[in-house]
């Protein structure tokens, strides 16, 4: 599939998320914390698009930002051309409908107390979507879509009686329920082994195969990323470092910390203790101008250029884009 | 053959439920050579942990050691008093615990939570002589002195990991039980710290039992594998062996299941992978629920070991019947 020549469904342009903490009533500012900085991804329709990064780079921030759970400070998203930050009323339900997630952790995600029926339906009776039979048709279907088959078994089932596996299948088919157009799976997989997470990956494989549907996969994970999805966009402290198809980027990747990542990652039999070419041992102090925010701790880093300014994003070849002096 | 240092030999523990004891672990057996590092693999809730925590006589007070051996330099865990046993406890066999969050005391500093690692269990030991060791210790673990005042909250999760690997190093054990050291930690800060903990076992001559759910990170750090199911050992054997060639269907299912990085994608749709969560069932093959393979012998009655080599063994009725 050539994903590279269809148009973005989902377009962040210069999208920044900074949190304070401990702001006072008086005015007196407290700390700021810059979760996403100036972040720019267009992912096409159609598309399995892997944002990679490691616990706190901000890769959950930009799936609340998607979804309209929390406001950008600054840029814009645009879901099929049109912006969608500050959306209201019927506007807003309409664009919901289409943008869907699946959450980390199904052992919090479920209501306890809602049946299985309940919590599948429940997006159909918010956006007030047919009738009582018809709804339990939807539901059916969608949990035979999420592979809890036969369907009717679970209806009645609450979340304690199902497996973790189970849990975030009830999760997709709860995604799933209002056919959307755009799913956002955040880290679906770690909290499930590895054998069901395999069954989750095929399974939001399969999604996309059958219905089409794009997905924003976050992951920390270099190979689920390698494996499941089409691009990827790994992310530094809220800093898009590398984009490129899963291959390039992964595979042969050019960013210091991308390199570093795949430096990081268990390989099979051989012993891959071999260090790091990209990483400091000892990391530098952090300069207290602007910075590249992997300066402290690279190798290949340029005294008075890297520690100086921001890199931006530069293309290389066949949509590949790196963030980095070196380039 | 040399006598190892820790022979664990049909060790069965159980839980006290409501319908009688439930056996966690069942008959497993494996040995750890001094130096040596055995991978316990398997899915949650398949027994790796209890085995840690039996092993060092710390089950929670509905669970206890039906039958089975564990012999540690000439004694028998399994029997030995708990008098005795504090006194093994970290000196001779200590433990990494899984969340480096959880696992330090915010209130103390590090310094004096380490010292307090020495003190409990070395207690002739001078003031000075501890602080002179945890010193030595910081340094072996690569965090720098002048950090040795601050609290927890002021690591990262990497360096409280590496404290925790400090404390466990504290009193020169021969024994390592490190369960999930990892899991919590970022793939780079992950890297390190297998490396560091690899580093010592092999420097120390420490033995080690690494208890992990992810196959990738076991063949990176251990010389042996076993691999558990629903409380049974199905597989043992040198690690290449294992990956290599898994003798076990199961086995063969989480090589199968892992995400490697190569040129071309793993086929998704492709890959035949039997949901591992079926049924509680009573007799019989522990994976014949899952098994693709399985036959009516293997519903009767669990299969004994088959040797595939002399350090492989494996515990399947079709072992050696397929590719």
């Amino acid at each position: 599939m050539n994903t590279l020549v269809s148009s973005p469904i989902l377009s962040m342009t210069d999208v920044t998320k900074i949190y304070r903490s401990g702001d006072s009533l008086l005015g007196a500012s407290g700390s700021r914390v810059v979760a996403l900085d100036r972040i720019s991804i267009d992912i096409n329709a159609g598309e399995i698009f892997g944002l990679v990064g490691e616990s706190g780079s901000g890769k959950t921030t930009a799936s609340r930002l998607i979804v309209g759970l929390e406001s950008p400070d600054d840029g814009r998203i645009r879901f099929d051309g049109k912006d969608i930050v500050g959306l209201k009323g019927r506007a807003k339900r309409e664009f919901t409908k289409q943008v869907q997630v699946i959450f980390q952790d199904p052992y919090q995600s479920l209501n306890a107390h809602f049946s299985i029926f309940d919590t599948v339906c429940e997006p159909l009776v918010i956006h007030g979507i047919g009738d009582r039979a018809s709804r339990r048709v939807r539901v059916c279907e969608a949990l035979e879509t999420a592979e809890l088959t036969p369907s009717e078994a679970y209806l009645n089932r609450y979340p304690h009686q199902l497996s973790g596996g189970q849990r975030q299948r009830v999760a997709i088919a709860r995604a799933m329920v209002l056919e959307p157009r755009f799913l956002i799976a955040d880290e679906p997989t770690s909290m499930l082994d590895a054998s069901i997470s395999f069954q989750i990956f095929r399974l939001l494989h399969r999604l996309r195969e059958t219905f089409g549907v794009t997905i924003l996969f976050i992951t920390h994970s270099l190979a689920a990323a390698r494996n499941l999805c089409d691009r990827v966009g790994v992310i530094y402290r809220g800093r898009l470092a590398e984009l490129g198809t899963a291959r390039e980027t992964i595979m042969s990747p050019r960013h210091p910390y991308t390199k570093a990542l795949l430096d990081a990652h268990p390989r099979f039999g051989g012993n891959n203790h071999h260090g790091f070419d990209t990483l400091l041992d000892v990391e530098r102090p952090r300069p207290e101008t602007d910075h590249c925010l992997f300066y402290p701790r690279c190798r290949l880093a340029v005294d008075n250029t890297c520690n100086l300014q921001a890199p931006k994003m530069k293309n290389l070849d066949a949509g590949h884009r790196v963030s980095c002096f070196l380039f | 053959m040399t006598t190892a240092l820790l022979e664990v030999d049909n060790l069965s523990i159980g839980y006290r439920t409501a319908t009688g004891i439930k056996l966690a672990v069942d008959g497993v057996s494996f040995r750890v050579e001094r130096g040596g590092s055995l991978g316990l693999v398997g899915e949650s809730g398949c027994g790796k942990t209890t085995i840690g925590m039996g092993l060092m006589r710390l089950l929670a007070s509905n669970a206890r050691i039906v039958s089975g051996q564990a012999r540690f330099e000439g004694e028998d865990l399994t029997t030995v008093s708990e008098k005795r046993m504090r006194q093994i406890r970290w000196r001779r066999i200590s433990m990494i615990f899984q969340a480096a969050m959880n696992a330090l005391n915010p209130v103390h500093r590090v310094q004096d939570q380490i010292a307090e690692a020495i003190i409990t269990h070395e207690p002739d030991l001078s003031s000075h002589a501890v602080a002179h060791r945890s010193r030595s210790l910081f340094d072996l673990v690569k965090i720098p002195e002048s950090r040795l005042r601050d609290y927890p909250h002021q690591f990262s999760g990497g360096m409280r990991q590496r404290v925790i690997i400090a404390m466990a190093l504290a009193c020169n054990p021969s024994l390592i039980i490190a369960d999930e050291p990892t899991t919590a930690l970022d793939v780079i800060v992950q890297n390190q710290i297998l490396g560091a903990i690899g580093t010592f076992q092999k420097e120390m001559n420490i033995g080690m039992i690494f208890i992990s759910h992810d196959l990738a990170v076991v063949a990176d750090v251990c010389t042996h594998i076993g691999v558990m199911h629903a409380g049974s050992m199905v597989e043992y054997g040198l690690q290449q062996e294992v990956l290599d060639c898994p003798g076990h269907p199961y086995t063969r299912m989480l090589v199968g299941s892992l995400l490697t990085l190569s040129d071309e994608p793993a086929d998704l749709a492709g890959l035949v992978c039997p949901t591992p969560n079926g049924p509680s069932i009573s007799g019989g093959c522990p994976v014949q629920t899952i098994c693709p393979n399985a036959t009516a012998a293997c519903r009767r009655e669990q299969a004994d070991w088959v040797a595939l080599s002399r350090t492989h063994r494996v515990r399947c009725q079709h072992a050696g019947e397929q590719s």
